[in-house]
Protein backbone atom coordinates (compact mmCIF):
# COMPACT_ATOMS: atom_id res chain seq x y z
CA UNK A 1 0.00 0.00 0.00
CA UNK A 2 1.58 3.42 -1.03
CA UNK A 3 2.72 5.64 1.35
CA UNK A 4 0.50 8.85 2.47
CA UNK A 5 1.59 12.17 2.94
CA UNK A 6 0.02 15.12 4.57
CA UNK A 7 0.88 19.00 4.55
CA UNK A 8 1.30 21.35 7.14
CA UNK A 9 1.46 24.93 6.14
CA UNK A 10 3.77 27.60 8.19
CA UNK A 11 3.21 31.06 7.13
CA UNK A 12 3.64 34.40 8.42
CA UNK A 13 5.43 37.41 8.04
CA UNK A 14 9.49 37.73 8.15
CA UNK A 15 10.56 37.11 11.89
CA UNK A 16 7.38 35.15 12.97
CA UNK A 17 8.69 32.14 13.71
CA UNK A 18 8.08 30.02 10.79
CA UNK A 19 11.59 28.49 10.50
CA UNK A 20 11.27 27.79 14.31
CA UNK A 21 8.23 26.31 14.62
CA UNK A 22 9.09 23.77 11.97
CA UNK A 23 12.37 23.11 13.61
CA UNK A 24 10.91 22.28 17.03
CA UNK A 25 8.42 19.24 15.76
CA UNK A 26 10.42 18.24 12.56
CA UNK A 27 12.16 14.87 13.25
CA UNK A 28 14.81 15.64 10.65
CA UNK A 29 17.13 18.41 10.84
CA UNK A 30 15.10 20.76 8.84
CA UNK A 31 15.95 22.37 5.24
CA UNK A 32 16.55 25.73 5.13
CA UNK A 33 16.86 28.10 2.71
CA UNK A 34 17.99 30.89 4.87
CA UNK A 35 20.41 33.95 3.37
CA UNK A 36 21.70 37.10 5.14
CA UNK A 37 18.52 39.32 5.58
CA UNK A 38 19.23 42.68 3.72
CA UNK A 39 16.17 44.02 4.46
CA UNK A 40 17.09 45.75 7.63
CA UNK A 41 13.99 48.02 7.34
CA UNK A 42 11.43 45.06 7.29
CA UNK A 43 13.41 43.02 9.93
CA UNK A 44 16.07 43.39 11.77
CA UNK A 45 17.26 38.99 11.87
CA UNK A 46 20.29 38.05 10.47
CA UNK A 47 18.88 36.14 7.84
CA UNK A 48 15.59 35.13 6.38
CA UNK A 49 14.36 32.24 4.21
CA UNK A 50 14.50 32.85 0.57
CA UNK A 51 12.18 30.10 -0.07
CA UNK A 52 11.08 27.58 1.77
CA UNK A 53 11.86 25.22 5.29
CA UNK A 54 10.66 21.94 5.55
CA UNK A 55 10.82 19.18 7.68
CA UNK A 56 8.67 16.04 7.95
CA UNK A 57 7.49 13.71 10.75
CA UNK A 58 7.41 10.25 10.25
CA UNK A 59 3.41 8.66 10.95
CA UNK A 60 2.47 5.28 11.44
CA UNK A 61 2.63 2.58 8.93
CA UNK A 62 5.14 4.89 6.90
CA UNK A 63 3.06 7.54 5.82
CA UNK A 64 4.40 11.41 5.86
CA UNK A 65 3.47 14.43 7.18
CA UNK A 66 5.35 17.36 5.44
CA UNK A 67 6.06 20.93 6.98
CA UNK A 68 6.58 23.64 4.74
CA UNK A 69 7.27 26.95 5.54
CA UNK A 70 6.54 29.55 2.63
CA UNK A 71 8.87 32.54 2.49
CA UNK A 72 7.72 35.81 4.55
CA UNK A 73 8.44 38.42 2.33
CA UNK A 74 5.78 39.50 0.26
CA UNK A 75 8.03 39.23 -3.41
CA UNK A 76 7.50 34.84 -3.00
CA UNK A 77 3.84 35.07 -2.33
CA UNK A 78 3.50 33.50 -5.80
CA UNK A 79 4.48 30.62 -3.93
CA UNK A 80 1.63 30.94 -1.39
CA UNK A 81 -0.63 29.55 -3.58
CA UNK A 82 1.11 26.94 -4.95
CA UNK A 83 2.26 25.18 -0.92
CA UNK A 84 -1.54 25.88 -0.07
CA UNK A 85 -3.41 23.74 -2.34
CA UNK A 86 -4.11 20.29 -1.12
CA UNK A 87 -2.91 21.13 2.45
CA UNK A 88 -4.49 19.97 5.49
CA UNK A 89 -4.49 23.22 7.00
CA UNK A 90 -1.96 26.37 7.66
CA UNK A 91 -0.73 27.86 10.68
CA UNK A 92 -0.52 31.93 10.04
CA UNK A 93 1.93 33.02 12.34
CA UNK A 94 2.04 36.96 13.46
CA UNK A 95 4.90 38.85 14.87
CA UNK A 96 3.17 41.66 17.60
CA UNK A 97 6.47 43.42 17.47
CA UNK A 98 5.77 44.65 14.20
CA UNK A 99 4.76 48.10 13.19
CA UNK A 100 1.63 46.92 11.64
CA UNK A 101 1.04 43.22 12.76
CA UNK A 102 -2.80 43.56 11.93
CA UNK A 103 -2.34 44.09 8.43
CA UNK A 104 0.31 41.38 8.26
CA UNK A 105 -2.73 39.14 9.21
CA UNK A 106 -4.93 41.00 6.82
CA UNK A 107 -2.59 40.03 4.02
CA UNK A 108 -2.53 36.45 4.90
CA UNK A 109 -6.16 35.94 5.27
CA UNK A 110 -6.66 36.89 1.74
CA UNK A 111 -3.72 34.57 0.75
CA UNK A 112 -4.98 31.50 2.42
CA UNK A 113 -8.87 32.75 1.83
CA UNK A 114 -9.88 29.01 1.15
CA UNK A 115 -8.45 27.31 3.57
CA UNK A 116 -9.80 29.32 6.21
CA UNK A 117 -13.31 29.59 5.11
CA UNK A 118 -12.98 25.60 5.66
CA UNK A 119 -11.78 26.25 9.00
CA UNK A 120 -8.51 24.62 8.54
CA UNK A 121 -6.48 27.72 9.25
CA UNK A 122 -5.28 28.87 13.46
CA UNK A 123 -3.34 32.24 13.67
CA UNK A 124 -0.87 32.17 16.71
CA UNK A 125 0.07 35.74 17.90
CA UNK A 126 3.97 35.98 19.07
CA UNK A 127 5.73 38.27 21.50
CA UNK A 128 2.72 39.49 23.06
CA UNK A 129 4.19 39.20 26.51
CA UNK A 130 6.62 42.26 25.64
CA UNK A 131 4.21 43.67 22.74
CA UNK A 132 0.74 43.32 24.28
CA UNK A 133 -1.31 45.82 21.94
CA UNK A 134 -2.91 45.11 19.62
CA UNK A 135 -4.77 42.74 21.66
CA UNK A 136 -6.23 39.38 20.33
CA UNK A 137 -9.32 41.46 20.38
CA UNK A 138 -7.82 43.72 18.00
CA UNK A 139 -7.15 40.33 15.63
CA UNK A 140 -10.45 39.03 16.10
CA UNK A 141 -11.86 42.08 15.15
CA UNK A 142 -9.86 42.21 12.04
CA UNK A 143 -10.34 38.94 10.64
CA UNK A 144 -14.45 39.11 11.47
CA UNK A 145 -14.71 42.80 9.11
CA UNK A 146 -12.80 40.30 6.32
CA UNK A 147 -15.57 37.83 6.93
CA UNK A 148 -13.64 35.01 7.91
CA UNK A 149 -13.14 33.64 11.13
CA UNK A 150 -10.33 31.26 12.86
CA UNK A 151 -9.04 30.45 16.19
CA UNK A 152 -5.85 33.17 17.76
CA UNK A 153 -3.97 31.86 20.41
CA UNK A 154 -0.91 33.90 21.77
CA UNK A 155 2.21 31.21 21.22
CA UNK A 156 5.65 31.30 21.60
CA UNK A 157 7.22 28.74 18.93
CA UNK A 158 10.61 28.47 20.63
CA UNK A 159 8.50 26.28 23.14
CA UNK A 160 7.12 22.90 21.33
CA UNK A 161 4.06 22.84 23.47
CA UNK A 162 3.17 25.99 21.94
CA UNK A 163 3.63 24.99 18.12
CA UNK A 164 1.26 21.75 19.49
CA UNK A 165 -1.45 23.48 20.79
CA UNK A 166 -1.67 25.22 17.09
CA UNK A 167 -1.59 22.22 15.78
CA UNK A 168 -4.00 20.55 18.19
CA UNK A 169 -6.37 23.65 17.42
CA UNK A 170 -6.17 23.25 13.78
CA UNK A 171 -7.01 19.17 14.19
CA UNK A 172 -9.96 19.83 16.56
CA UNK A 173 -11.42 22.04 14.06
CA UNK A 174 -10.59 19.80 11.55
CA UNK A 175 -12.50 17.51 13.09
CA UNK A 176 -15.49 19.53 14.39
CA UNK A 177 -15.86 20.04 10.54
CA UNK A 178 -15.85 16.72 9.43
CA UNK A 179 -18.30 15.28 11.62
CA UNK A 180 -20.50 17.85 11.46
CA UNK A 181 -20.20 17.63 7.80
CA UNK A 182 -21.03 13.54 8.05
CA UNK A 183 -23.84 14.11 10.08
CA UNK A 184 -25.72 17.05 8.86
CA UNK A 185 -26.07 18.58 5.45
CA UNK A 186 -23.90 22.03 4.82
CA UNK A 187 -25.99 24.53 7.13
CA UNK A 188 -25.36 28.64 8.03
CA UNK A 189 -22.86 28.80 10.58
CA UNK A 190 -23.84 31.18 13.38
CA UNK A 191 -21.82 34.46 13.18
CA UNK B 1 -5.57 21.62 67.94
CA UNK B 2 -3.37 18.78 66.98
CA UNK B 3 -0.15 18.55 64.37
CA UNK B 4 -0.92 16.30 61.77
CA UNK B 5 1.14 15.97 59.06
CA UNK B 6 0.22 15.27 55.23
CA UNK B 7 2.27 13.19 52.13
CA UNK B 8 1.87 12.45 48.54
CA UNK B 9 2.86 9.23 46.42
CA UNK B 10 3.51 8.90 43.18
CA UNK B 11 2.38 12.46 41.99
CA UNK B 12 4.15 14.75 39.37
CA UNK B 13 6.03 17.39 40.85
CA UNK B 14 3.40 19.83 39.56
CA UNK B 15 0.89 18.95 41.85
CA UNK B 16 3.14 18.30 44.52
CA UNK B 17 4.54 21.92 45.10
CA UNK B 18 0.81 22.93 44.06
CA UNK B 19 -0.40 20.78 47.60
CA UNK B 20 2.15 22.17 49.74
CA UNK B 21 1.34 25.45 48.46
CA UNK B 22 -2.28 24.62 49.77
CA UNK B 23 -1.08 23.50 52.94
CA UNK B 24 0.38 26.86 53.89
CA UNK B 25 -2.53 28.74 52.84
CA UNK B 26 -5.21 26.40 54.46
CA UNK B 27 -4.22 26.04 58.08
CA UNK B 28 -5.70 29.15 59.60
CA UNK B 29 -9.21 27.30 58.18
CA UNK B 30 -8.50 23.81 59.45
CA UNK B 31 -9.31 22.36 62.71
CA UNK B 32 -5.89 20.67 63.36
CA UNK B 33 -2.48 22.28 62.33
CA UNK B 34 -1.32 20.11 59.12
CA UNK B 35 2.06 19.88 57.68
CA UNK B 36 3.75 18.68 54.66
CA UNK B 37 5.86 15.04 55.37
CA UNK B 38 8.19 13.33 53.04
CA UNK B 39 7.07 10.21 55.36
CA UNK B 40 4.95 7.28 54.40
CA UNK B 41 3.41 7.12 58.03
CA UNK B 42 1.95 10.51 58.13
CA UNK B 43 -1.84 10.42 59.01
CA UNK B 44 -3.09 11.23 55.55
CA UNK B 45 -1.47 10.29 51.56
CA UNK B 46 -2.15 11.44 48.66
CA UNK B 47 -2.01 9.41 46.03
CA UNK B 48 -1.73 9.14 41.93
CA UNK B 49 -4.14 6.22 41.60
CA UNK B 50 -1.44 4.47 38.81
CA UNK B 51 1.77 4.94 40.90
CA UNK B 52 2.84 1.26 41.92
CA UNK B 53 3.31 3.05 45.57
CA UNK B 54 -0.21 4.34 45.95
CA UNK B 55 -1.41 0.23 45.74
CA UNK B 56 1.21 -0.52 48.08
CA UNK B 57 0.19 2.49 50.52
CA UNK B 58 -3.75 1.88 49.91
CA UNK B 59 -3.01 -2.16 50.95
CA UNK B 60 -0.76 -1.33 54.24
CA UNK B 61 -3.58 1.78 55.01
CA UNK B 62 -6.21 -1.63 55.39
CA UNK B 63 -3.99 -3.59 57.43
CA UNK B 64 -3.39 -0.91 59.65
CA UNK B 65 -5.82 1.79 59.55
CA UNK B 66 -3.57 4.47 58.32
CA UNK B 67 -2.75 6.24 56.46
CA UNK B 68 -5.75 8.06 55.21
CA UNK B 69 -5.47 7.30 51.76
CA UNK B 70 -7.11 9.82 49.41
CA UNK B 71 -6.49 9.50 45.39
CA UNK B 72 -6.39 12.39 43.52
CA UNK B 73 -7.27 11.99 39.78
CA UNK B 74 -8.19 13.79 36.57
CA UNK B 75 -11.13 13.47 34.48
CA UNK B 76 -9.35 10.07 32.93
CA UNK B 77 -8.36 8.34 35.88
CA UNK B 78 -9.95 6.00 37.98
CA UNK B 79 -9.77 5.83 41.75
CA UNK B 80 -7.65 3.03 43.84
CA UNK B 81 -10.49 1.22 45.28
CA UNK B 82 -11.09 1.97 48.98
CA UNK B 83 -9.94 5.73 48.88
CA UNK B 84 -11.64 8.86 48.81
CA UNK B 85 -11.54 10.97 45.81
CA UNK B 86 -10.08 14.18 45.26
CA UNK B 87 -10.39 15.25 41.99
CA UNK B 88 -8.12 17.97 39.48
CA UNK B 89 -8.51 20.90 39.26
CA UNK B 90 -7.58 21.09 43.28
CA UNK B 91 -9.76 23.47 45.35
CA UNK B 92 -8.53 24.67 48.74
CA UNK B 93 -11.54 24.42 50.21
CA UNK B 94 -12.34 20.31 48.89
CA UNK B 95 -8.78 19.84 50.86
CA UNK B 96 -10.41 21.77 53.96
CA UNK B 97 -13.36 19.50 54.17
CA UNK B 98 -11.31 15.96 53.66
CA UNK B 99 -8.80 17.34 56.34
CA UNK B 100 -11.28 18.10 58.66
CA UNK B 101 -13.29 14.93 58.71
CA UNK B 102 -9.58 13.22 59.26
CA UNK B 103 -9.27 15.48 62.48
CA UNK B 104 -12.94 14.41 63.10
CA UNK B 105 -11.99 11.55 63.44
CA UNK B 106 -12.33 9.40 60.10
CA UNK B 107 -9.65 6.81 60.96
CA UNK B 108 -9.23 5.57 57.62
CA UNK B 109 -10.40 5.78 53.78
CA UNK B 110 -13.68 3.18 54.47
CA UNK B 111 -14.82 5.31 56.80
CA UNK B 112 -16.19 8.43 55.17
CA UNK B 113 -19.55 7.33 53.78
CA UNK B 114 -21.09 7.77 50.00
CA UNK B 115 -22.92 10.72 51.01
CA UNK B 116 -19.43 12.48 52.23
CA UNK B 117 -17.50 11.27 49.18
CA UNK B 118 -19.87 13.20 46.89
CA UNK B 119 -19.86 16.05 49.30
CA UNK B 120 -16.18 16.06 48.94
CA UNK B 121 -15.96 15.28 44.93
CA UNK B 122 -18.79 18.22 44.46
CA UNK B 123 -17.77 21.90 46.92
CA UNK B 124 -20.69 22.70 48.53
CA UNK B 125 -23.14 25.01 47.08
CA UNK B 126 -22.31 27.69 49.62
CA UNK B 127 -18.68 27.22 48.49
CA UNK B 128 -19.69 27.63 44.50
CA UNK B 129 -21.73 30.33 45.58
CA UNK B 130 -19.30 32.43 47.27
CA UNK B 131 -17.35 31.71 44.43
CA UNK B 132 -19.81 32.94 41.69
CA UNK B 133 -20.40 35.87 43.45
CA UNK B 134 -16.38 37.40 43.60
CA UNK B 135 -16.17 35.88 40.14
CA UNK B 136 -19.83 37.60 38.70
CA UNK B 137 -18.35 40.79 40.61
CA UNK B 138 -15.27 41.08 38.73
CA UNK B 139 -16.79 40.26 36.28
CA UNK B 140 -19.40 43.24 35.67
CA UNK B 141 -16.42 45.58 36.56
CA UNK B 142 -14.33 44.31 33.78
CA UNK B 143 -17.20 44.85 31.46
CA UNK B 144 -17.67 48.08 32.14
CA UNK B 145 -14.45 48.93 30.86
CA UNK B 146 -13.70 51.07 33.17
CA UNK B 147 -10.29 53.18 33.07
CA UNK B 148 -10.17 54.24 36.48
CA UNK B 149 -8.18 51.97 38.98
CA UNK B 150 -10.17 49.74 41.29
CA UNK B 151 -8.72 48.63 45.10
CA UNK B 152 -10.73 45.00 45.25
CA UNK B 153 -11.17 43.92 48.77
CA UNK B 154 -12.73 41.30 50.52
CA UNK B 155 -11.43 40.59 54.32
CA UNK B 156 -8.47 40.01 54.20
CA UNK B 157 -7.57 40.16 49.82
CA UNK B 158 -7.29 43.25 48.49
CA UNK B 159 -5.86 43.44 45.27
CA UNK B 160 -5.91 46.82 42.53
CA UNK B 161 -7.62 46.09 39.53
CA UNK B 162 -7.75 48.26 35.60
CA UNK B 163 -10.78 46.71 34.11
CA UNK B 164 -9.97 48.20 31.22
CA UNK B 165 -6.74 46.43 30.01
CA UNK B 166 -8.58 43.51 32.22
CA UNK B 167 -5.48 43.30 34.75
CA UNK B 168 -5.24 42.93 38.06
CA UNK B 169 -2.16 44.09 40.22
CA UNK B 170 -1.40 41.53 43.25
CA UNK B 171 0.87 41.78 46.38
CA UNK B 172 2.63 38.78 45.67
CA UNK B 173 3.29 36.27 42.65
CA UNK B 174 -0.37 34.84 41.61
CA UNK B 175 -0.49 30.98 41.96
CA UNK B 176 -3.31 28.40 41.65
CA UNK B 177 -3.06 28.35 45.44
CA UNK B 178 -3.46 31.85 45.91
CA UNK B 179 -6.49 32.18 42.79
CA UNK B 180 -7.83 29.33 44.98
CA UNK B 181 -7.56 31.36 48.51
CA UNK B 182 -9.39 34.74 47.15
CA UNK B 183 -11.77 32.75 45.23
CA UNK B 184 -12.50 31.40 48.71
CA UNK B 185 -13.29 34.55 50.54
CA UNK B 186 -16.50 33.93 52.31
CA UNK B 187 -16.91 38.30 52.91
CA UNK B 188 -18.54 40.35 50.70
CA UNK B 189 -16.18 42.09 47.91
CA UNK B 190 -15.92 45.94 47.43
CA UNK B 191 -14.74 47.74 45.16
CA UNK B 192 -13.29 51.44 45.50
CA UNK B 193 -12.13 54.00 42.97
CA UNK B 194 -8.83 54.90 43.30
CA UNK B 195 -8.59 58.56 42.60
CA UNK B 196 -5.75 59.59 39.74
CA UNK B 197 -3.84 61.67 42.18
CA UNK B 198 -3.59 58.56 44.30
CA UNK B 199 -3.14 55.81 42.04
CA UNK B 200 0.95 55.83 42.07
CA UNK B 201 0.91 55.60 45.47
CA UNK B 202 -1.59 52.71 45.56
CA UNK B 203 -0.19 50.77 42.85
CA UNK B 204 3.37 50.85 44.75
CA UNK B 205 1.97 48.43 47.00
CA UNK B 206 1.12 45.97 44.16
CA UNK B 207 3.92 44.97 42.56
CA UNK B 208 2.51 41.80 40.33
CA UNK B 209 0.85 42.30 37.45
CA UNK B 210 -1.60 39.31 36.37
CA UNK B 211 -4.54 38.71 33.58
CA UNK B 212 -8.42 39.57 34.51
CA UNK B 213 -9.15 36.69 31.98
CA UNK B 214 -6.62 34.01 33.73
CA UNK B 215 -9.06 34.67 37.33
CA UNK B 216 -11.96 34.47 35.83
CA UNK B 217 -11.15 31.60 33.94
CA UNK B 218 -9.81 29.68 36.84
CA UNK B 219 -12.86 30.64 38.73
CA UNK B 220 -15.19 29.48 36.34
CA UNK B 221 -13.47 25.88 36.03
CA UNK B 222 -13.30 25.63 39.49
CA UNK B 223 -17.29 26.12 40.25
CA UNK B 224 -18.26 29.49 40.01
CA UNK B 225 -21.26 29.73 37.69
CA UNK B 226 -21.42 32.84 35.15
CA UNK B 227 -25.27 33.39 35.31
CA UNK B 228 -28.15 31.87 36.30
CA UNK B 229 -29.66 32.04 32.26
CA UNK B 230 -26.77 29.52 31.10
CA UNK B 231 -29.22 26.47 31.86
CA UNK B 232 -28.91 23.19 30.25
CA UNK B 233 -31.47 24.43 27.32
CA UNK B 234 -29.74 27.70 26.40
CA UNK B 235 -28.65 28.04 22.89
CA UNK B 236 -25.06 29.26 23.41
CA UNK B 237 -22.35 29.61 20.90
CA UNK B 238 -18.58 30.23 21.48
CA UNK B 239 -18.21 34.29 19.92
CA UNK B 240 -14.46 34.15 20.15
CA UNK B 241 -11.71 31.11 20.98
CA UNK B 242 -9.96 31.07 24.73
CA UNK B 243 -6.73 32.00 24.53
CA UNK B 244 -5.73 28.44 24.82
CA UNK B 245 -2.08 29.97 24.77
CA UNK B 246 -2.36 31.37 28.00
CA UNK B 247 -5.01 29.95 30.03
CA UNK B 248 -4.81 26.28 31.84
CA UNK B 249 -6.98 23.85 29.47
CA UNK B 250 -7.10 20.11 29.06
CA UNK B 251 -7.67 18.41 25.71
CA UNK B 252 -11.63 18.09 25.89
CA UNK B 253 -11.25 22.19 26.63
CA UNK B 254 -10.10 22.22 22.91
CA UNK B 255 -12.90 19.86 21.33
CA UNK B 256 -15.70 21.61 22.99
CA UNK B 257 -14.35 24.74 21.84
CA UNK B 258 -14.23 24.00 17.88
CA UNK B 259 -17.58 22.21 18.42
CA UNK B 260 -19.08 25.32 19.95
CA UNK B 261 -17.08 27.93 17.71
CA UNK B 262 -19.24 26.28 14.73
CA UNK B 263 -22.61 26.73 15.59
CA UNK B 264 -25.27 27.10 18.23
CA UNK B 265 -26.44 24.74 20.97
CA UNK B 266 -27.38 23.59 24.26
CA UNK B 267 -25.22 21.93 27.35
CA UNK B 268 -26.58 18.88 27.11
CA UNK B 269 -26.08 18.60 22.93
CA UNK B 270 -22.27 19.63 23.61
CA UNK B 271 -22.09 17.00 26.01
CA UNK B 272 -23.04 14.34 23.73
CA UNK B 273 -21.03 15.50 20.61
CA UNK B 274 -17.73 15.55 22.45
CA UNK B 275 -18.34 13.00 24.58
CA UNK B 276 -17.57 15.57 27.66
CA UNK B 277 -19.36 14.82 31.73
CA UNK B 278 -21.96 17.74 32.15
CA UNK B 279 -19.73 18.96 34.85
CA UNK B 280 -16.60 19.38 32.22
CA UNK B 281 -19.19 20.73 30.12
CA UNK B 282 -20.39 23.35 33.11
CA UNK B 283 -17.46 24.70 33.66
CA UNK B 284 -15.53 24.96 30.63
CA UNK B 285 -19.08 27.13 29.26
CA UNK B 286 -18.84 29.02 32.83
CA UNK B 287 -15.73 29.77 32.33
CA UNK B 288 -15.82 31.33 29.05
CA UNK B 289 -18.98 33.01 30.08
CA UNK B 290 -16.94 35.04 32.30
CA UNK B 291 -14.54 35.71 30.17
CA UNK B 292 -16.96 37.01 27.55
CA UNK B 293 -16.65 34.65 24.89
CA UNK B 294 -20.28 32.70 24.86
CA UNK B 295 -22.87 34.25 23.30
CA UNK B 296 -26.08 32.83 24.10
CA UNK B 297 -29.87 33.20 22.89
CA UNK B 298 -33.08 32.17 24.74
CA UNK B 299 -34.37 28.46 25.49
CA UNK B 300 -36.58 28.03 22.58
CA UNK B 301 -40.23 26.38 23.69
CA UNK B 302 -40.58 22.59 23.59
CA UNK B 303 -42.37 23.08 20.66
CA UNK B 304 -40.02 25.30 18.58
CA UNK B 305 -37.15 22.64 19.73
CA UNK B 306 -39.17 19.62 17.81
CA UNK B 307 -39.50 21.34 14.24
CA UNK B 308 -35.72 23.30 14.67
CA UNK B 309 -33.77 22.62 11.16
CA UNK B 310 -30.87 22.09 9.88
CA UNK B 311 -31.14 25.14 7.61
CA UNK B 312 -30.92 27.43 10.65
CA UNK B 313 -27.38 26.30 12.01
CA UNK B 314 -29.60 24.92 15.36
CA UNK B 315 -28.86 21.46 15.80
CA UNK B 316 -31.76 19.33 16.06
CA UNK B 317 -32.69 18.07 19.11
CA UNK B 318 -35.07 15.24 18.06
CA UNK B 319 -32.19 13.64 15.46
CA UNK B 320 -30.30 12.00 18.57
CA UNK B 321 -26.85 13.79 19.50
CA UNK B 322 -24.80 10.73 19.30
CA UNK B 323 -23.36 11.98 16.17
CA UNK B 324 -21.36 9.58 14.01
CA UNK B 325 -18.05 10.52 13.23
CA UNK B 326 -16.24 9.42 10.07
CA UNK B 327 -13.20 7.75 10.88
CA UNK B 328 -10.03 10.48 11.17
CA UNK B 329 -7.72 7.74 11.49
CA UNK B 330 -4.93 10.05 10.27
CA UNK B 331 -5.59 12.98 12.85
CA UNK B 332 -5.12 10.36 14.96
CA UNK B 333 -1.69 8.98 13.53
CA UNK B 334 -0.45 12.77 13.36
CA UNK B 335 -1.41 13.22 17.45
CA UNK B 336 0.28 9.64 18.01
CA UNK B 337 3.25 10.92 16.23
CA UNK B 338 3.51 14.46 17.83
CA UNK B 339 2.93 13.43 21.11
CA UNK B 340 -0.32 15.05 21.22
CA UNK B 341 -3.18 13.70 23.61
CA UNK B 342 -6.77 12.84 22.28
CA UNK B 343 -9.87 14.37 23.97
Amino acid sequence: MQAREYKLLFTGSMGAGKTTAINVISEIEPIKTDVSNTDLASSTKATTTTALDYGQVTLAGGNVLRLYGTPGQARFDFMWEILGSGALGVVVLVDNSREDPLSDLREYMHAFRDIVKNSRAVVGIGRTETHPNPSLDDYYTTIEALGLSAPIISVDVRRRDDVLLLLDVLFNQIEATESNEEAHPPMETCQ
Amino acid sequence: MKNRTLTTIGLPLRLDVLIKSHLKLLNARTLDHWSFSDERDSDVAICAPDSPLSAVTVKRARDTGSPFCISLIDSRQHPLPGTVVLHEPLRVSDIIDLLDKVSGGAKSSTAIGEASRERIESPSPAITDHRARFARTLHELMKAGSRDLHLIEAGAIRFCMLPVSRSVFLQERPSEAWLDWILDADQELSATVIPIARQQQVLSAFQHRASLIKLLWHAGLNGAEAASQLDENSMISLSRWPDFGNLRHKPIHLRMAAELSRKRMTLTQLAAITHASMVQVRTFVNACALCDLIGAAPAPTPAAVNIATTSSGVLPIDKGMETPRRSLGFLHSIRMALGLRVA
